[in-house]
């Protein structure tokens, strides 16, 4: 009878231990007699329970209650204060019942994954004040005095908890939509538990640049006098102050920020909690602050602080440079994994080593950075838009376009992303927010909290995002906000009966933020066109007449208006079926993401460049893609003034040139383009003869080019000369400027380029000059013993998907029809062969596209010596030789930190002298490399190197491929960090080194297919390795996230292409991958 | 009306709690105490001030009736979670209203508090200048229980122990209250240390002013007393606290409750008192659903009502000082 039961309790998901089983049994012998019509449902009822949330009790004390109100309890959340309600419209309304603090719940994800990282930090230690009686001492005292009369106390400290915490919460106005989750997270310290105190203080500098640092948030805290930053210090070191902060302002890049961090950074664990996602980092003043790593030395009850450890600096510049003055500190984000290793440091782990950030004490002195950001006010709002386009996110790129429909304040931003972007979080609100295309409109009345700030677009940015949206979402964010406002200011103005009405203002409360809404919707109305733009106007009118005579508006003109009333009250909802009959034009309107892709066929006219005589782009008749980027860069306002395109041969920089050239024109820039000769040396006189000439003066030789400061001089006036209509802004592009040499170079950047800004009288922003150069491996002028003004853009070559993107325009133009799947498979194939190197493709593809697939592989050593080879000896001229056997062999890897290159040196593979961290630094300073998320990685070199290492000595190749396999998998092991992209290059290696030494028929790739996805195959191997790690969780969830993002397209194109079942190129085995992945989070989940 | 209840939520108090069963065998601690030996009721113990309206006016859902029972038969702690002026804390001064159980014992948690302080507290220094000063004394004179040994005493019916917000407490709290649940009593060391199993010593109790002899520097209970924990639902509690307790999770009163709560409170409602109560309540609810809001703001708004201010629709000040009153509690910026 009781095992029954027992069992039942286990069907229906209860685990008991034994003594509560005994407790049910004997509360049920104490409950009334159930009627017996119930009888039955006894063990049936708890079915329909949720069982784990409620207490142990339920099934049974169900008995008790009636099957009505079981059935209520049902309908019901079942929810815990733990876990915010998944909030869904309870009214009818669609939105009634939504909470608006932030779309998808609380605003501080992972409160219990942080809470818990917190948990180093939770210890005791002797308190210096409070003492309490040692009993045990003062007994021995009491003993051997020997006197029972004369007792001696004796106190010993009592245990307190360490530290305490102080949250200093910067205060600028982008901080405004942090605003929920610093109170979450202040509230998460709070209960800790940990913490002998937790206080806020929040930090801000008025327009004048003056402090206010003041306990307390909030706006009345705010009115206090500021206080001195000193009394933060809590000079015994047992403190956490934390820096809440989105590093936007200005007191962070010049420095402000930093001296109040040194000072604090002193005596108390300063860190910075970086509000942003680390993506948008470089946005804020954190791209200007060196990465660095800091560790503990000394274990921190003995010494204060945090030592930086200076080793694993990432400098772009020489060596030999010393450190900037600045302050070092740890940072963080408000999430598990990277709170984690600062919390164990902090409570003396030893040789953790934790990110951090140089942040310097004195503004930077940047030649164009604070013009830049100066002139972003005055640039007209088109640009303005492009640009933030060209940096966006998609989908903060198109929140913007939604809230392009409604008055802006945090709560309908957050309705909007609710019922639009529900996938949206908070920090794509904050990239929105740092476009510069938000202000913020100063509230009457100062003391109104961060909900009730109003907000609108620059002028003119809101039409331009409306253009883009597709009109019937505008309509519907409309609606839901029109809804939103009613229920909001408990006195509706119904806005869709007043579009219907506009003469009922007898009905109408004129409120500021109805008001606003209203203007909103009329911008929306305009752009229906036809009845509804002359309804917009009607309700301008009225808006205006109402401000002055107030409540008397409209009765004049009511006889007339009234005939011309769209029916109804619900016109709004039926907006776009109406627009479908009556106004086909209006919805044909583009998406975002259309508009997005023609644009980017438009931008991307950047053709190959004629290095190697065979690519003469007379016989490239199709164009590159994927060049959009660049061209946004060079040609919009926050581009150094000063740029170098550097690239490889055939990667399309004269073409972009060409491009930047017309758009600069377009824009109505003078535009002065050289074209210099590889094979001479140019001087600075001749550069200018070349200038004079592309001005169109003849005759140059009469002028005085003596010097380089006469030159400049000379080409100005004749500038000045030739411009009749005003002054226009200059860029100068020179093309293959390899030709120039140190000094010529040094000369126009010093001599020159001065004498000809003052000549014309250019002054940023007024009037700009620009100068572009571009040429094969340029990045060396950079280290040219001083540092010159100039900035480094490397061209990238293709990705798979520019690659597929690259064949599908050329068959557009070939006559040589092949279905879809040919195409696909050609460009597997293309990328297989040249390691996305965008002239070899070209060459390829004019030679070989339509012929027989199955024939490539056979052929691929023909392929190589005529196409890529010559490629990859051209790169190689451009490596020291010293380095150049070790970039060979360093090509089986695709990416490597200092750790990793450690072992591969100590491993043997490369031979090298000195350690890992030289060599990293050396391999940096070629230029063929650079540092991404941690670890050295490079694009096109690595791949070519590695395809000459195949196709060169194939044992070789096998045996190094042996090698790497079997370190990565050791450091897998071993590392802590970095899991997910680590993990991803294991598989890889396992991958590479499957293919290759197999026979790479269908057959075997089949077999090495079953090897990877076996139940306990190689992805299984790495997955059980991942949960033996820290924080396995947020690993997991990054790697799914990486997966489905498709982030590592080159992990997914090898993946497909080693693992092809038949020579078709398809996307099934990674698909495969994502799913093994996703089911083991699943399964770990459920454990 | 349902006869297993003891506790009916009625709000009345009554004689119930006589027929409360014997324990289960596994919650019995030590009944070998003789009945002249177990505590009564103490009827002198002055009760706080605000305890009796908080037990009348307290009105308890079904589920919560049943919850409470069952931790009354089976001797288990409650643990009451529950957003902010939902009823947590009151719960337990209803009960002790309803079945005359006395005072309820208070012991409110801070992250500073630990199971010593709740057990009792020991005047070592106290002791240590009578014993220079060659008064005599018992040692009996330097101990006073907590609010926890307070409630271990034998009583002769439960105690009431409200343990509030136990969630703001120091990590280790939970785990050491867990074994006092289960052993249902505990050592007092300076007793034990001098005096033999027998030996007795009359000690201080924390809201009496009579003495309780302790027999062998061990207290244990007689009736396991009635705990009520609270708790924001902050932090995690340890898995095995969490199941050594019954949970009751209290939901935000319904339209009806908050109506029984305000009649409770306010039992003199005219006419146009009733409108303005069913209007408050309305927009209470409506406010609800964005934050969080307690029901004592309910009250006071109703409070503000009665007292003549009214609270018409329409002009902007009254919305306003509405607005001030429903003013959210979990939203930054509340000072």
């Amino acid at each position: 009878m009781i095992s029954s039961f027992i069992e039942i309790l286990h069907g229906i998901g209860l685990e008991l231990m034994a003594e509560e089983i005994a407790d049910v049994l004997w509360l049920a012998s104490h409950l009334d007699e159930p009627p017996a019509r119930k009888e039955e449902t006894i063990f049936q009822a708890p079915v329909q329970e949720p069982p784990k949330e409620e207490s142990i009790a339920p099934p049974l004390l169900q008995l008790s209650q009636s099957p009505g109100s079981r059935q209520e309890r049902k309908t019901k959340p079942s929810e815990t204060a733990l876990y915010p309600r998944k909030s869904k419209g309870t009214g009818s309304s669609g939105i009634g019942g939504l909470a608006f603090r932030s779309p998808g719940g609380t605003a501080l994800p992972g409160k219990l994954l942080i809470g818990r990282a917190f948990r180093p930090l939770m210890r005791r230690v002797p308190s210096r004040t409070q003492k309490i009686l040692d009993e045990e001492a003062t007994a021995r005292q009491t003993a051997e005095i020997g006197n029972p009369n004369v007792v001696f106390p004796v106190f010993s400290p009592a245990r307190s908890r360490w530290l305490d915490v102080v949250l200093v919460i910067d205060e600028s106005p982008s901080m405004d939509i942090w605003q929920h989750t610093i109170f979450e997270f202040q509230r998460l310290l709070e209960c800790q538990g940990a913490f002998r105190n937790v206080q806020s203080w929040g930090v801000a500098f008025d327009s004048d640049g003056n402090l206010n640092l003041h306990a307390g948030l909030g706006t009345q805290s705010s009115r206090q006098d500021s206080r001195n930053p000193r009394e933060l210090i809590e000079p015994t070191g047992r403190r956490l102050l934390l820096v809440l902060s989105d590093c936007v302002s200005w007191a962070w890049e010049d420095g402000r920020i930093a001296n109040l961090l040194q000072i604090w950074a002193e005596k108390n664990y300063a860190a910075l909690v970086q509000l942003l996602p680390q993506r948008l980092w470089d946005r804020s003043a954190l791209g200007r602050a060196i990465p660095i790593f800091l560790r503990t030395l000394v274990p921190p009850t003995l010494k204060s602080g945090i030592e930086p450890q200076f080793e694993d600096l990432i400098i772009q510049e020489s060596e030999e440079q010393s450190l900037p003055n600045g302050v070092s500190v740890p940072i963080m984000t408000l999430e598990a994994r990277t709170i984690f290793p600062w919390t164990q440091a902090v409570s003396g782990k030893k040789d953790n080593r934790i990110p951090g950030r140089l942040l310097l004490l004195t503004k930077e002195a940047n030649l164009w950075e604070k013009t830049a950001a100066e002139t972003t006010h005055s640039l007209p709002p088109e640009e303005h838009v492009q640009l933030f386009r060209a940096v966006a996110s998609p989908l903060a790129w198109k929140l913007l376009g939604y809230l392009a429909a409604v008055p802006l304040s945090l709560p309908v931003m957050r309705l909007v992303q609710h019922v639009m972007l529900p996938e949206t979080r908070q920090t794509h609100l904050a990239e929105v927010f740092l476009s510069g295309l938000i202000k913020r409109i100063v509230p009457e009345d100062s003391s109104s909290t961060a909900e009730e700030v109003e907000y609108d677009f620059l002028d003119g940015v809101r039409d331009i995002l409306l253009s883009k949206v597709l009109i019937n979402e505008q309509v519907e964010v409309l609606s839901y906000v029109s809804h939103f406002i009613d229920r909001e200011t408990g006195n509706p103005v119904d806005f869709r009966a007043l579009v219907a009405d506009p003469t009922r203002t007898e009905q109408i409360m004129i409120e500021q933020c109805n008001r606003r809404f209203a203007n909103v919707a009329t911008h929306v109305l305009y752009r229906l066109g036809g009845n509804y733009a002359r309804l917009a106007e009607r309700l301008e009118q009225f808006w205006e007449e109402d401000e002055k005579i107030e409540g008397e508006a409209g009765q004049g003109a009511e006889t007339q208006q009234k005939s011309e009333v769209i029916t109804g009250r619900e016109v709004l909802t039926q907006l776009p079926s109406v627009l479908k009959n009556k106004h086909p034009e209006v919805v044909e309107t583009e998406r975002i993401d259309e508009q997005y892709k023609r644009k980017k066929s438009e931008y991307s006219t950047i053709d190959e460049e004629p290095i190697v005589d065979k690519w003469a782009s007379k016989y490239f008749p199709i164009e590159f893609v994927d060049r959009v980027n660049e061209i946004a860069f060079i040609t919009n306002i926050y581009c150094p003034p000063y740029l170098l395109i550097s690239a490889p041969a055939g990667y399309g920089k004269s073409r972009l040139l060409e491009n930047a050239k017309e758009r600069f024109q377009q824009q109505d820039w003078l535009c002065l383009y050289l074209k210099l000769s590889r094979d001479k040396q140019y001087s600075v006189q001749e550069l200018a003869h070349l200038l004079l000439q592309e001005i169109g003066v003849q005759g140059s030789r009469h002028f005085d080019l003596s010097t380089p400061e006469n030159a400049g001089d000379a080409v100005s006036w004749n500038i000045l000369n030739t411009q009749k209509h005003g002054q226009k802004n200059i860029t100068i592009l020179i093309d293959e400027a390899e030709a120039l040499d140190e000094s010529s170079v040094k000369q126009l950047l010093n001599r020159f380029l001065p004498a000809f800004k003052e000549g014309i009288n250019i002054v940023e922003p007024a009037l700009r000059l620009r100068l572009i150069c571009a040429g094969r491996q340029l990045a060396h002028w950079k280290q040219w013993g001083e540092k010159l003004p100039l900035e480094l853009l490397a061209l990238t070559p293709f990705d798979f998907p520019a690659v597929y993107e690259t064949v599908r325009k050329f068959v557009a133009i070939s006559d040589i029809k092949r279905n879809a799947d040919y195409q696909q498979d050609f460009a597997a194939y293309l990328m297989y062969f040249t390691g996305g190197h965008p002239g070899c493709i070209m060459e390829f593809l004019l030679k070989n596209y339509g012929s027989n697939i199955s024939g490539f592989i056979e052929n691929e050593s023909g392929y190589y010596q005529k196409i890529v080879k010559p490629v990859i000896e051209e790169i190689q001229d451009h490596i020291p030789e010293d380095l150049q056997t070790i970039f060979e062999r360093l090509s089986v890897f695709r990416m490597y930190n200092s750790p990793l290159l450690q072992k591969i040196i100590d491993g043997k593979i490369i031979d090298y002298k000195g350690n890992a961290i030289r060599l990293e630094r050396a391999l940096i300073a070629t230029n063929l490399v650079n540092r991404r998320s941690g670890f050295v990685q490079d694009d096109i070199v690595r791949r070519l190197f590695a395809i000459k290492l195949r196709e060169g000595n194939n044992t070789a190749f096998i045996d190094l491929c042996r090698e790497a396999q079997q370190i990565i998998e050791s450091y897998v092991q071993e590392t802590n960090y970095h899991f997910d992209s680590v993990t991803l290059e294991a598989l890889f290696q396992e991958l590479q080194l499957g293919y290759y030494t197999s026979d790479q028929t269908a057959q075997s790739r089949q077999i090495l297919a079953q090897q990877f996805f076996a139940q306990d195959g190689i992805v299984q191997k790495y997955l059980d390795i991942l949960l033996h790690k820290p924080d396995t969780y947020d690993s997991l969830q990054n790697l799914l996230h990486i997966l489905q993002r498709q982030d590592d397209w080159e992990f997914q194109f090898t993946l497909n292409f080693f693992l092809r079942r038949s020579d078709h190129y398809t996307d099934e085995p990674y698909q495969r991958l994502l799913h093994a992945v996703e089911q083991f989070i699943k399964q770990q989940t459920d454990v | 009306m349902k006869t297993w209840r003891i506790y009916q939520g009625t709000g009345k108090p009554r004689k119930g709690i006589q027929q409360l069963p014997e324990p289960p065998e596994w919650r019995k601690f030590d009944r070998k105490v003789p009945p002249e030996q177990q505590l009564e009721v103490d009827p002198h113990v002055e009760k706080r001030f605000g305890d009796l309206s908080r037990g009348q006016t307290f009105q308890a859902t079904d589920k919560e009736i049943d919850l409470v029972n069952a931790a009354l038969y089976l001797r288990r702690p409650l643990l009451v979670t529950g957003k902010p002026g939902s009823g947590k804390s009151s719960l337990a001064y209803a009960v002790a209203h309803e079945l005359k159980l006395g005072k309820v014992l208070y012991w409110p948690i801070n992250s500073r508090s630990t199971l010593l302080e709740g057990l009792y507290k020991y005047d070592a220094i106290g002791r240590l200048q009578a014993a220079n000063l060659q008064e005599p004394s018992e040692i009996g004179q330097f101990l006073r229980l907590g609010p926890l040994g307070t409630a271990l005493l034998p009583s002769k019916y439960p105690r009431v122990l409200l343990i509030d917000e136990i969630d703001k407490s120091d990590i280790d709290l939970p785990n050491d209250l867990l074994n006092i649940f289960e052993e249902g009593g505990f050592d007092i060391p300076e007793l034990l240390r001098r005096t033999d199993t027998s030996s007795t010593e009359d000690v201080w109790p924390y809201d009496s002013q009579h003495k309780v002899t302790i027999t062998g520097g061990h207290v244990t209970c007689y009736e396991f007393p009635f705990i009520v924990l609270t708790s924001n639902g902050e932090r995690e509690l340890p898995p095995a606290f969490l199941r050594r307790c019954l949970r009751l999770d209290i939901e935000e009163p319904s339209h009806e409750t908050l109506t029984k709560i305000v009649d409770a409170h306010f039992q003199n409602l005219d006419q146009q008192g009733k409108d303005a109560r069913d209007k408050l309540i309305e927009v209470f609810l409506q406010r609800r659903t964005e934050g969080t809001l307690a029901t004592d703001q309910l009250l006071n708004a109703i409070y503000l009502t009665t007292q003549g201010i009214e609270l018409d629709t329409g002009t902007k000040d009254k919305w306003g000082l509405i607005e001030v009153i429903l003013k959210y509690l979990n939203m930054p910026g509340t000072i």
